[in-house]
């Protein structure tokens, strides 16, 4: 239970990281909840740690030209508490409210959770059915991802070596949409074993719009626009999502096996849908 | 056993520092109650204080007397004692996934003479949480190479504060007649009661699939498993 000895740098400005992380293999410290616990099993022992959480106004969150602006920095307790979050996109706000438990909230960021992409997080399914966009930054310039394409598979994103995730783009959420996120915690991590997030637009009970996300089933977290479509031309729910998921991959581990997995996504897709159907009326 | 071996020491101790405190009084008979050593004709008393002070610096002994104020007993109970109870336990397992949910837990234990509430209070919480832990979660699991690979706790489940039911607990008091407390155990009665209350109020959940056993811990997995198969395990 004790790390590998390694250098810790904690810049105090942005264009400073951005240095450090251009001029070699450098770790990424953005709250700790994994990478410290994996350094501290030594299954990461990276020589250079640099802390982001001196750089001021990283963790800001803002509406701004009609979409929500989340600092890469900001933690899951400011999300789920943050008023501009619970207001503009409160899916966000339920999701990060699932996350483990207060003391994990209290330190883990959004930016971190994204860039480590552990398939059993919490943020990816809310992410892709609010269709986020990730701007990323490195000392060559910034770009911006839609965060599908940002997210490869397990552990994997479109990050270069010598970039970071700057902040997290959300378009605002309708007024009158309803949405929910359904999570099976692990007993014991508290991870995701299946995650659910789901939006919806309803006119009388009926679904217009609907985005549908599973996270924590596979290695990728995925939308399936096939039940979105079935659910729009008004196919009743539970018909809806007997097939979600069926072409993608699922994880078997000691506590639940793939078939098991998949099973849990669409009762808790149809409970997140009702739940989203009864909070968009 | 050490219990009773500490009542029998105390009962030595408190003759003892009546034989110093009817010195102290020069009275034939004292009392001893609250710290203080009472001479029962004149009201007068003698602090436990200068009681000990008096064993210690020994200037003057009652008649047949060591100083100090030690007493050590050794003692061998003639049975066991045999502490009782009974744990009800209401669940409800969600049919589409196969999870358990404790709508109500009742403790009812009889471990004899109640020296301290508190203590047997959490000792019957903590016991329920084990036994909780061992129903619905904890499992030791090796790969095929041997290695643990439920060896941290984030992988392998006990209960936490937060999956825990409310407990119900309650006592009856039937003093043991093999010790002169009347006391009984309590340490293994949540954990012994727990476990088959709880798998049991599950089997009966289950019971119209025809369901009679279901090894655990019941994860949710292998309970979904059962009712999706009408119970044949």
């Amino acid at each position: 239970m004790i790390p590998q000895t390694f250098e810790y740098t904690a810049p105090v400005t942005l264009s400073g990281a951005l240095e450090m992380i251009a001029s070699g293999e450098r770790k990424l410290l953005a709250g700790g909840q994994s990478l410290i616990p994996l350094m501290k099993l030594r299954l990461a022992a990276p020589d250079e740690v640099v802390d982001l959480g001196r750089i001021a106004d990283l963790d800001a969150i803002a509406e701004l030209d009609g979409a929500l602006r989340i600092g890469a920095m900001a933690t899951h307790r400011a999300i789920e508490t943050s008023p501009a979050i619970r207001g503009y996109c409160p899916l966000l706000a339920e999701t990060a409210g699932q996350i483990g438990d207060m003391q994990v909230r209290n330190m883990g960021t959004i930016g971190g959770s994204i860039a480590h992409a552990d398939p059993a997080a919490d943020y990816p399914a809310a992410l892709m059915a609010l269709e986020a966009r990730v701007h990323l930054v490195s000392k060559r310039g910034e770009r911006t991802l839609l965060y599908s394409d940002f997210l490869l598979d397990a552990f994997t994103t479109a990050l270069d070596p010598d970039e970071m995730v700057r902040e997290i783009e959300l378009p605002l959420e309708g007024s009158s949409e309803g949405y929910r996120y359904e999570k099976v915690p692990h007993p014991a991590s508290g991870f995701a074993v299946v995650g659910v997030a789901v939006r919806v637009q309803a006119r009388g009970g009926r679904i217009t719009r609907a985005r549908i996300a599973v996270n924590g089933m596979g290695p990728r977290a995925f939308r399936d626009r096939g039940v979105e479509e079935l659910l729009e031309e008004g196919t009743p729910i539970v018909r809806a999502v007997a097939g979600l998921g069926a072409g993608q991959e699922a994880n078997s581990d000691t506590y639940a096996s793939g078939d098991y997995r998949r099973h849990l996504a669409r009762v808790h897709a149809a409970r997140a849908l009702e739940t989203a159907v009864a909070r968009a009326s | 056993v050490g219990g009773a071996a500490l009542y029998y020491a105390l009962q030595d101790l408190k003759a003892k520092i009546k034989k110093f405190g009817a010195m102290l009084l020069h009275s034939d008979a004292v009392t001893l109650a609250g710290g203080v050593c009472t001479d029962e004709r004149t009201g007068e008393s003698v602090p436990f204080a200068q009681i000990a002070g008096a064993a210690y610096t020994a200037k003057q002994l009652p008649p047949d007397t060591e100083p100090g104020l030690v007493a050590t007993r050794f003692w061998e109970p003639p049975n066991f004692t045999f502490p009782f109870g009974a744990h009800v336990v209401v669940s409800e397992v969600d049919r589409d996934t196969g999870q358990i949910e404790i709508h109500r837990y009742v403790a009812v234990d009889d471990c004899g003479k109640i020296i301290n509430p508190l203590l047997v209070a959490g000792q019957v919480h903590g016991g329920v949480a084990q036994g909780l832990g061992q129903a619905l979660w904890e499992q030791a699991i090796y790969d095929d190479a041997g290695q643990l690979v439920t060896g941290e706790l984030t992988d392998y489940a006990i209960a936490k504060a937060s999956s825990m039911p409310w407990i119900e607990s309650s006592h009856t008091e039937t003093p043991s007649p093999v010790n002169p407390l009347g006391v009984k155990g309590v340490g293994e009665a949540g954990t012994i009661g727990c476990s088959p209350a709880l798998v049991n109020s599950v089997v009966d959940a289950l019971s119209p699939l025809g369901v009679r056993h279901i090894d655990m811990p019941l994860t949710p997995e292998k309970v979904w498993k059962l009712i999706q198969q009408g119970g044949r395990a």
